[in-house]
């Protein structure tokens, strides 16, 4: 059984977040929202510089979405790419700085699993599967990140998706229910049979 | 092992390209400053004429067939009447004819008894 640990909120909507030690309301994170505000609006006028600046703030959270979910930089790269152009042309319908970040979550998400299913042709194990045995172990310490990420990738499109928005963008099961337009209780099913099925094949790799 | 704090290690965001920006906008300046009709290449611009005609030719050729069918439908519709003309004119002259008969008729009943009475 998966024991749920609370996730410590972070912001999500900058790419280099403050230190902690900076209280929510205080000035300087008030000047960052205004500041990040102001970008939009700029780079909502046309000035190309903003934009380049509004990229630059989100695009390890789109890279990173997209390479978790594709396995491959330069499948990670397009599609970065293609999701700022999308951004580039919708810029007049984001209202602030937390709507493009719902929206570039929800662009590049299902970007994602889209081309996962173009591509079609990579073997996917079901969250249903028991553990395979009778593999090499490989020393846990060096490993298990590496090891971790390839099983995530193993998981079919949409349990991956919600396995990456959980644990990358830290998010809610309520709001990756609503970036991914599915009901809350499927994203919770995905977590628990996803995060069993990882843990029995981690452990059958691990276990000689 | 704690399996939350494992899957947040391995699937921390990664450092995108840093000219990830500068490639979006070149992408994006090359997109957006092209005129529309730049976007097709010659072969499909100089194929604009020729396309441009057979539209109107279609519309032709359909309005030629519209006409021909309503033209058509014209006559049948007028040949119909006459039909039916022709039709009631003769139920027409056949009930004169059986009228014409029965008053005949009629009338030489009634003058028979004028003429045996007579006698």
């Amino acid at each position: 059984m998966v024991t749920a640990v609370p996730f410590q909120r972070i912001d999500a909507t900058a790419s280099q977040p403050l230190p902690a030690a900076v209280p929510v309301a205080s000035p300087r994170c008030a000047a960052a929202e205004t500041h990040a505000e102001s970008v939009l609006l700029r780079a909502k006028a046309g000035d190309q510089a903003a934009f380049a600046t509004l990229v630059r703030r989100h695009q390890n959270m789109v890279f990173s979405i997209a390479l978790h979910m594709l396995r491959g930089r330069p499948a990670a790269e397009d599609l970065a790419q293609e999701v700022f152009l999308e951004l580039y042309r919708s810029l007049d319908r984001l209202e602030s700085d937390a709507h493009v970040v719902s929206w570039l979550r929800r662009v590049a998400s299902h970007r994602c699993i889209d081309e996962i299913r173009r591509r079609n042709h990579r073997p996917e194990f079901s969250t249903d599967m028991l553990p395979e045995t009778g593999h090499s172990p490989q020393p846990r310490e060096v490993f298990v990140a590496d090891r971790l990420q390839a099983l995530v990738a193993g998981l079919p499109a949409r349990a991956r998706m919600v396995v990456v928005l959980r644990y990358q963008e830290e998010m809610e099961p309520t709001e990756i229910a609503d970036t991914l337009g599915m009901p809350v209780n499927t994203v919770k099913s995905h977590l628990r049979r996803s995060i069993t099925a990882l843990r029995a094949r981690l452990m059958g790799r691990e276990q000689p | 092992m704690n399996m939350d704090n494992e899957l947040r290690e391995a699937l921390r965001r990664k450092q995108a390209p840093a000219d990830l920006a500068d490639r979006v906008l070149a992408l994006a300046r090359e997109r957006s400053e092209r005129p529309p009709a730049d976007r097709f290449n010659t072969s499909t611009a100089t194929a604009a004429k020729p396309g441009t005609s057979r539209i109107v030719m279609r519309w032709l050729a359909a309005a030629a067939v519209l006409a021909v069918t309503a033209g058509g439908a014209e006559r049948y519709y007028t040949r119909q009447q006459a039909a039916e003309a022709a039709r009631v004119e003769h139920e027409i002259r056949i009930a004169l004819q059986i009228t014409s008969e029965t008053l005949a008729r009629v009338q030489s009943k009634i003058s028979e008894p004028a003429d045996n009475a007579g006698r």
